[in-house]
């Protein structure tokens, strides 16, 4: 069976692990996310804080894969639960380091004049550094999926879901004739998935970032 | 240094004017340091004035002026604005009515000129269309096209304009005072004196009450009602009008700070419409038959006559050779030289100098605001001024230093 | 695990442009500890002795059955600790000689066309999951130590050569002419100025490496080649939660230690006024 056939049969097998592998990603980003923007916001404004936060997230970014999806086993079980638990804590640095890197980037000017007209700390945090930070911010993001789109495919070695079955399955049969079409179609599901949603970014960068900073 | 108390304490108050900010015993003692960085700081600003603080860097000037919106909070000390102790009240209720102009601008990189200028409006909670109407009127008044600049952002304007919108948008909710930490000191010379007299015009408008930082004295002297000189730890070694300043300044720091050629600093104080023009200067129409303005001129004094167009405008200088020409056919709208120093009554005699200098008459015209003809300035008059001054200023100091003779030995 | 690294390497990459995201980051985190506190020196050493004597007390307090004394030896975990350091070692060698020379050479100015084509292969070589990268290697050749290695020096040639590559590059410009206005050859020039003034970015770029190839290692096990992964793998498939907790806090430590040490080599071996 050549690689083309092999597409045209499995193509909807393909896109159904590409689907549980973007919702393992989305759902460990927006975890991330809902951990990692307040993280940097304190680490930014707290400079007592910044660097032990720093050090944490930068600590899980330094463990190995496996090690990180496997310490969750025994807590939640085989499955998706460990990855996401896993892909989020990857997820965390790049976020928490940009949030602080692009509100540290906010000219002072700026953040005096927002005090000076009367705004309270949250409006300018709202208003003014957030906004202009965000280029950076979602730079971080964007940072951070691509690292949990590659590893996310490792999660199927602690029977997760998502295109690394597809990988694992290829390695399990080594030796069969179809086995390397399984790791082709894998492998180039997450690069074309890593691909997608970067050509997201580019789109919601546009959208999101105001005509006077682009 | 006597002088700071007797000086700072009433101030030199113009008859019938009302103190509107108050700063008593002002201090702020940063953690860590063992000298305050403003100690004592006790100054009455007027209504409608604008009081320059002005010192060499790190005199404690910008600390001074951030101790009163609250940007720094107060060590001690007092700040009452229009007679209420605003020093225990919420500092961003407080910011939201005093305008604030600094030197970076500060305008918001990410929003339009439009959204800048309505900031405040907005924190206050007006409604959009008042907003957009206010915005409109600032950005006339700070003489930027709203049509044109209402949709850009910071990045697309000029380093003058952006300070312009920055002057709108410390105007924009009519506070009624406003603090401007070196407005135009990251300006171009050039755009620097003409965004200085623009805004002198429109603080004729708008009269509000000022507070204005500035290492130069010379813009002190321009734009101050009022100048407060200070020293380390914005201490006041002076706090006097630009003329007194000049003519009786408190010592030799205060003098030493001002510098050389204070007589012709004066130039920059006195306006044209102080001082005495001439106008006598002989004037005609362009319609006037030539015959006629030949015995204008020869009536008086002046080798040259001014003609004036319909609506009274100066056109063109002529002296009796070009009106010889003019009998032998030559139109009068093609004689002579035409008039190119003209001022208007609020310039300064600093100005007009230039004027006179770069023309090639010897004299600057004087106009009105619709560009009528006034009169005329010339060397004379300028130079009557210059002299008086200096008599002034040299009287002073032997004054002074008689004063100072028998205290030598104890105070100094 | 080519992915984390590339991350680790891109934290603050501010700017997000094509070619070189985290330019910034890298040396940013090799220079912010340099000359540190006490506690940037000792504290990774303390908190790993904590977390390893934890464990060797929890583990030694527990009455391990059969299946467990089977992994849980010392015979074992060493000969699992040596293959991996062994994986790590001569991956990461063989990354670095061939990638700091390559990154050299392109960096010179006759390379300069074909930089962009190479810095885009290298963005898209982002999304490249190193499982399936290794995977393809193995199927291509066989099962073995060499194909192994193969696959962790595809997995961590990225940051190397990046890294240099953006070093070089962001060298001061003057310092260059007036290297050469001294009468410099460029080779002298490259070895006396650009190589040391790049230094800590590209430390920070094997240190990246190192990193992945310890965290990629961990997958030997997949591949018949061992490793503390195996530790981990037979935990996870004998249901046994203190082999997989050994296996797991061995190569994490393993992991940081070897970070730590880089990064201390790095602060130490650092040109002075860097």
């Amino acid at each position: 069976m050549t690689f083309a056939e092999y597409l045209t049969r499995n193509y909807d097998n393909l896109l159904e692990l590409g689907l549980e592998h973007l919702n393992l990603v989305l759902i460990s980003m927006g975890i991330a996310l809902a951990v990692g923007l307040p993280l940097g916001i304190v680490a930014h404004r707290n400079g007592f804080l910044r660097n032990p936060i720093l050090a944490g997230a930068g600590f899980f970014l330094t463990l190995p894969s496996l090690a990180l999806f496997s310490i969750f086993i025994p807590v939640l079980g085989i499955g998706a639960p460990p990855a996401i638990a896993a892909l989020s804590l990857y997820a965390l640095l790049p976020i928490v380091s940009n949030t602080v890197t692009g509100l540290a980037s906010v000219s002072p000017a700026v953040v005096k004049a927002s005090q000076g007209m009367g705004m309270t700390g949250f409006q300018r945090l709202l208003r003014v550094e957030l906004p202009l930070a965000w280029p950076v911010i979602l730079t971080g993001i964007r940072v951070s999926t691509q690292v949990v789109i590659g590893i996310a495919a490792i999660a199927a070695l602690v029977g997760g879901p998502g295109l690394g079955t597809e990988i694992f399955r290829g390695l399990r049969s080594q030796g069969n004739a179809s086995a390397p079409n399984l790791v082709y179609g894998g492998t180039l599901g997450v690069i074309v998935l890593a691909l997608l949603l970067d050509a997201a970014f580019v789109l919601i960068r546009r959208l999101t970032t105001s005509r006077g900073i682009r | 240094m006597t002088t700071t108390e007797t000086m700072a304490q009433p101030g030199p108050t113009a008859a019938g004017a009302k103190p509107m900010i108050e700063l008593v015993g002002l201090t702020k003692r940063f953690p860590g340091t063992a000298e305050a960085a403003v100690d004592g700081l006790t100054l009455t600003v007027n209504e409608g004035e604008i009081t320059v603080l002005v010192g060499p860097s790190g005199c404690g000037k910008t600390t001074s002026m951030e101790l009163i919106n609250r940007l720094i909070e107060p060590t001690s000390g007092q700040i009452l604005i229009d007679g209420e102790d605003m020093t225990h009240t919420n500092p961003d209720e407080l910011r939201r009515h005093i305008g604030y102009v600094i030197q970076e601008t500060g305008l918001l990189p990410h929003r339009t000129i439009a959204q800048n200028v309505g900031t405040v409006p907005g924190l206050l909670g007006w409604d959009k269309a008042r907003i957009a109407a206010r915005v409109d009127e600032l950005l006339e008044m700070v003489g930027m096209d709203p049509a044109t600049y209402r949709g850009r952002y910071p990045k697309e304007l000029s380093g003058g304009q952006r300070q312009r919108v920055g002057v709108a948008r410390a105007l924009a909710a009519d506070p009624p005072v406003m603090l401007m930490d070196e407005p135009f000191g990251a300006i171009d010379p050039i755009t620097r004196e003409r965004l200085q007299n623009e805004f002198l015009r429109l603080q004729q408008q708008v009269r509000k009450t000022i507070i204005f930082v500035t290492h130069d004295i010379d813009e002190a002297l321009k734009m101050g009602d009022r100048i407060a000189v200070l020293r380390n730890q914005s201490h006041i070694a002076q706090y006097d009008t630009p003329e007194n300043l000049l003519t009786s300044p408190a010592d030799d720091y205060v003098s030493d700070f001002i510098g050389a050629g204070a007589s012709l600093k004066r130039l920059n104080l006195s306006r044209v419409r102080d001082i005495e023009m001439a106008t006598d200067a002989p004037t005609a129409s362009l319609s006037t038959p030539v015959a006629e303005v030949r015995a204008v001129l020869l009536a008086s004094t002046w080798t040259s006559l001014l003609l004036l167009d319909a609506t009274g405008r100066p056109a063109r200088w002529v002296n009796s050779r070009d009106l010889a020409r003019a009998e032998k056919g030559t139109a009068l709208t093609e004689l002579g030289l035409p008039v190119e120093a003209i001022v208007e009554p609020h310039a300064t005699l600093a100005d007009a100098l230039d004027e006179l200098i770069a023309s090639n008459v010897g004299c600057t015209v004087v106009v009105d605001g619709t560009g009528a003809y006034q009169g005329v300035v010339d060397l004379e008059t300028i130079m009557t001024v210059v002299r008086t001054v200096r008599d002034e200023y040299e009287r002073f100091h032997l004054a002074q230093k008689l004063a100072q003779q028998p205290a030598d030995g104890q105070v100094r | 695990m080519a992915d984390t690294a590339l991350a680790t390497q891109a934290l603050p990459g501010t700017g997000g442009t094509a070619g070189t995201p985290g330019t910034a980051g890298a040396p940013g985190r090799a220079e912010s500890r340099r000359g540190g506190s006490p506690l940037s020196w000792f504290g990774m050493p303390v908190l790993l002795a904590v977390i390893l004597g934890g464990t060797y007390l929890w583990v030694s307090s527990l009455e391990l059955d059969t299946i467990e004394q089977r992994t849980l030896n010392v015979e074992q975990l060493t000969r699992s600790t040596i293959e991996h350091l062994h994986l790590t070692a001569v991956s990461t060698a063989i990354v670095i000689v061939l990638a700091i020379p390559l990154g050299v050479l392109l960096s010179r100015p006759f390379a300069r066309p074909v930089v962009p084509a190479v810095l885009g292969i290298a963005n898209i070589g982002q999304g490249v999951p190193s499982f399936g990268l290794i995977t393809i290697v193995i199927l291509w050749t066989s099962l073995g130590f060499w194909p192994m290695i193969i696959g962790l020096v595809a997995c961590s040639t990225l940051p190397i050569l990046r890294n240099t590559m953006v070093g070089l590059e962001q060298v001061d410009r003057t310092a260059v002419k007036a290297s050469r206005g001294m009468g410099m050859s460029p080779l002298q020039v490259l070895l006396k100025v650009e190589l040391p003034l790049a230094f800590p970015v590209m430390i920070a770029g094997i240190r990246t490496a190192l990193i992945i190839n310890v965290g990629t290692a961990a997958l030997g096990t997949f591949f018949g080649q061992g490793g503390l992964g195996f530790i981990i793998y037979n935990g996870i498939t004998l249901n046994r939660t203190p082999v997989l907790v050994t296996g797991v806090v061995l190569v994490s430590a393993l992991a940081l230690l070897i970070d730590y040490l880089a990064g201390a080599l790095g602060r130490l071996l650092a040109p002075r006024g860097l």
